[in-house]
């Protein structure tokens, strides 16, 4: 894998060209379709799915609560969300160990709009030698109309984009009346505005050159590939010496390879690179070399592959394995870090409870031969069901607990404070003492979660 | 028929790859730095104060505030790596491909 070279200094004040990719058919090119229809409808729809009367997917950041269907995580359950982006990367270092960069051609946000985008770009300027026309053509009212409805097109699916985004983090029901009713708040409107123009601009403008120049995976790749590792390459032993020639010619005898240099590999690239020198940086698999190589193949009666999916100890004459210590470990790696994952949020504790010290005064005599310390008791019921709960103390047997209420409930999802006192008879016990307060499931008796603080005495 | 050269993409100019390179690296690490800040802290318990400045009314307020002010924190610190590194030749060290 080639890094950066120096040679930006080549066209340093160069204008940024356009890229005309030709569109494709085959088989890469309609797994591709298959994963955009899934990723993007997955994004589109989940928000719009209800679960027992509200979002069931849903990151309340106004009231610092994610819902996930039956899961409400507080920000005290943050651990979860750092060991899921752990697992995130991990699972992109074993897939591209294995599959190379899969994660690029087939799943990446800024491929998957992208190709959304161009599609758009198709239906209302025409293919590839159409557009390249257009573009050289002086203005005119067909112009104008085709480049408008191109607009119109990429502006409202990139605001509806924008508009989805941020329907993860408000009710998105309630962000459609409010659009409806311009009744929106600004931080909302500015976010699907923003949203929306990232979309815009990456998808209909940028494209793959954010993958070229501004991707840091695209760079560091390479430092989890090995010599098995699948990558798209150009059959160079077959291939070569490439040349021009008439279909039922006896190539070989003229000492020709399979290549007959038609340059549709470069044609179809979206990054605009010629597979036949080798894997390059810029590559992000998207195998439209392999579905326009393998047509022309099949139009020559040659056989398919001069460009595929290979690894270099394949394409070595070597035996490729899938099993290698980088693959195993990455993999074993990823099934502890998952199956600690389910187990972790399986047997998450339903209830956070803290024990604050009220902080105006250390200690109260009441007057009639008792010393009181006053908390308050926060508990977050982390259930989607309610809660009802019994609280305990544990400590020196001088104290004993005071509950204001006796009848401790908690909705599913609700935080509440609750005031308890502490006391002793005057003269028990002096100095500090830790305490623990503990509470207990009334239905089952079982204990669900306890805090720690200190009672202290004259 | 050949893929003629003109067209094919320019390679981005220096100044170009410097701005992309550090405008999107730096959202990323705005991105994360936005999410660890705001597990742990509160925007309204950061308001606590008798007289809260205006920008921390709401905790959405808080949240933007705090990720452009982190965004553009981490871009400074990006854009001054990259003059750094592309001004260090003078320095004597040789760098491949200069």
């Amino acid at each position: 894998m080639n890094a950066p070279s120096g040679e930006t200094g080549v066209g340093l004040y160069a204008a940024q060209q356009k890229v005309y990719p030709r569109e494709v058919k085959g088989r890469f090119r309609t797994l591709r379709t298959a994963s955009i229809f899934v990723l993007l409808g997955l994004f589109y729809i989940v928000p719009w799915i209800q679960w027992s009367g509200r979002q069931a997917v849903l990151f309340d950041l106004p009231a610092r609560r994610f819902y996930i269907f039956g899961l409400t995580f507080f920000p005290q359950d943050f651990f979860f969300l750092t060991w899921l982006l752990i697992m995130a990367a991990l699972s992109l270092f074993f897939f591209t160990a294995v599959a190379g960069r899969l994660w690029c051609g087939f799943a990446c946000p800024q491929t998957v709009w992208t190709e959304v985008f161009v599609w758009m770009e198709r239906v209302t300027e025409g293919n590839r030698s159409q557009r390249m026309k257009l573009d050289k053509a002086p203005w005119s009212l067909h112009k104008l109309a085709r480049k408008s409805a191109k607009q119109v097109l990429w502006v409202s699916f990139a605001l509806f984009t924008g508009l989805t985004f941020v329907g993860f983090f408000s009710p998105i029901r309630g962000l459609v009346t409010s659009t409806f009713t311009l009744s929106l708040g600004p931080w909302e409107t500015f976010w699907i505005l923003f949203y929306g123009f990232a979309t815009y601009g990456n998808a209909g403008y940028l494209r793959e050159q954010v993958c070229k120049y501004m991707c840091p995976y695209a760079r560091f790749q390479s430092a989890m590939f090995d010599r098995q590792t699948l990558i798209i390459s150009y059959d160079t032993a077959r291939g070569e010496p490439r040349g021009a020639r008439g279909r039922d010619s006896d190539y070989k005898a003229k000492g020709l390879g399979d290549c007959i240099d038609c340059t549709l590999c470069v044609q179809v690239c979206p990054t605009g690179i010629d597979i036949r020198k080798g894997l390059q940086y810029e590559c992000i698999a998207c195998a439209a070399c392999i579905d326009a190589c393998d047509d022309v193949m099949a139009k020559m009666n040659y056989p398919q592959g001069l460009i595929r999916y290979s690894t270099q100890a394949a394409l070595e004459g070597k035996p490729t394995r899938i099993l290698r210590p980088r693959s195993v470990v990455y993999g074993l790696l990823l099934l502890g870090l998952m199956a600690g994952f389910v187990v972790a949020v399986a047997t998450r504790a339903p209830i956070g409870m803290e024990v604050l010290r009220d902080r105006n005064a250390l200690y109260r005599d009441t007057g009639d031969g008792w010393i009181e310390n006053v908390y308050t008791v926060r508990i977050l019921n982390k259930d989607a069901g309610p809660q009802r709960l019994l609280l305990t103390l544990e400590g020196p047997e001088e104290l004993s607990l005071e509950v204001e209420t006796t009848e401790l409930q908690l909705e599913g999802g609700e935080v509440k404070g609750f005031p308890v006192r502490i006391r002793m008879q005057a003269d028990a016990l002096r100095g500090g003492h830790e305490i623990e307060i503990e509470a207990t499931s009334r239905e089952t008796g079982k204990k669900l979660a306890s805090g720690e603080s200190r009672f202290i005495a004259p | 028929m050949n893929a003629s050269d003109e067209d094919r993409p320019a390679p981005w100019s220096r100044l170009r790859q410097d701005v992309g390179a550090v405008v999107w690296s730096s959202f990323l690490a705005a991105c994360l730095a936005t999410m660890l800040f705001f597990a742990a802290f509160d925007p309204l318990l950061l308001a606590s104060d008798d007289n809260p400045p205006w920008w921390l009314e709401s905790r959405m307020t808080g949240y933007g505030i705090g990720f452009f002010f982190f965004w553009f924190v981490c871009a400074v610190a990006g854009f001054l790596t990259s003059a750094l590194l592309h001004s260090a030749s003078a320095s004597g060290t040789e760098r491949q491909g200069d």
